[in-house]
């Protein structure tokens, strides 16, 4: 993420529960993350 | 540019998930290898009482990965990009937050998405709502507009990340913040995973 500062992996879920592909997911170890950044006040 | 697999081209993969997620908003009910739907959005954390008073429009075609802007922070009179709006549920759920003097823009690629995401943004009411329809690599947005950039599921399905985030860069005013839910792997495909369009959306 180049640019960005402040970069927080903040959350995860598990997004394909009970999904057609949900076997997929878990053999792949598939998880859903939101990750925050902050663009510099100063450049 | 990510490296994608000998023979598939970053058209070619920007076309399939055009058409697909055109799918999704023209027949959300179809069942997909991916979740799709309010029971969905329900699951990841947007509020029921949210839900309950849009018009089914943006849940029911809801196709994201989590619900970022419950890690957002957003404030009164903030402007809000929601980069790849789908169905328009985290715009509308961001112009709640932002308020009257807030605004939301909300982009996306595929013309079936934006068609729903203005209607649900009709059905609400949501005038300070603008969704707009982008190429999918070139935002639609003035340099430094945003306050807080939401992305919820669009850079695992974009071959050029770098750029994209360059884009998301432009966007935002200094000291913006960018809020993106995404698929993640927790290490490498196994060998002859991932080399087919059909690969992208498993």
């Amino acid at each position: 993420m180049v640019g960005f500062t402040d970069i927080v992996l903040s959350h995860e879920v598990d997004v394909f529960s009970g999904s057609k592909h949900e076997s997929d997911a878990a053999e792949f170890e598939t998880r859903g993350v939101t990750v925050r950044a902050r663009k510099p006040a100063t450049t | 540019m990510s490296q994608l697999p000998e023979g598939m081209t970053a058209a070619a993969v920007q076309a399939a998930v055009r058409d697909r997620y055109g799918q999704v908003a023209s027949t959300p009910e179809q069942g997909f290898t991916f979740p799709v739907g309010r029971q969905f959005a329900e699951a990841v954390g947007y509020p029921v009482e949210l839900l309950n008073s849009l018009a089914p429009d943006a849940a029911d075609a809801f196709a994201g990965v989590a619900c970022p802007i419950a890690q957002a922070e957003l404030a009164p009179g903030e402007t809000v990009v929601d980069l790849g709006c789908g169905a328009g549920l985290d715009s509308l759920y961001a112009a709640r937050l932002v308020g009257p003097k807030g605004c939301v823009i909300g982009l996306d690629f595929a013309p079936e998405m934006v068609a729903r995401a203005r209607a649900a943004a009709s059905a609400a009411g949501a005038a300070t709502v603008d969704i707009r329809l982008t190429d999918g690599t070139s935002l639609p947005v003035d340099d430094a507009t945003a306050d807080v950039v939401i992305v919820n599921g669009i850079f695992n399905l974009n071959p050029d990340k770098d750029a994209l985030l360059a884009e998301v860069l432009r966007v935002l005013r200094p000291g913006g913040r960018l809020v993106t839910a995404e698929i993640a792997l927790s290490g490498p495909l196994p060998e002859g995973e991932g080399h087919t369009l059909d690969d992208w959306f498993r």
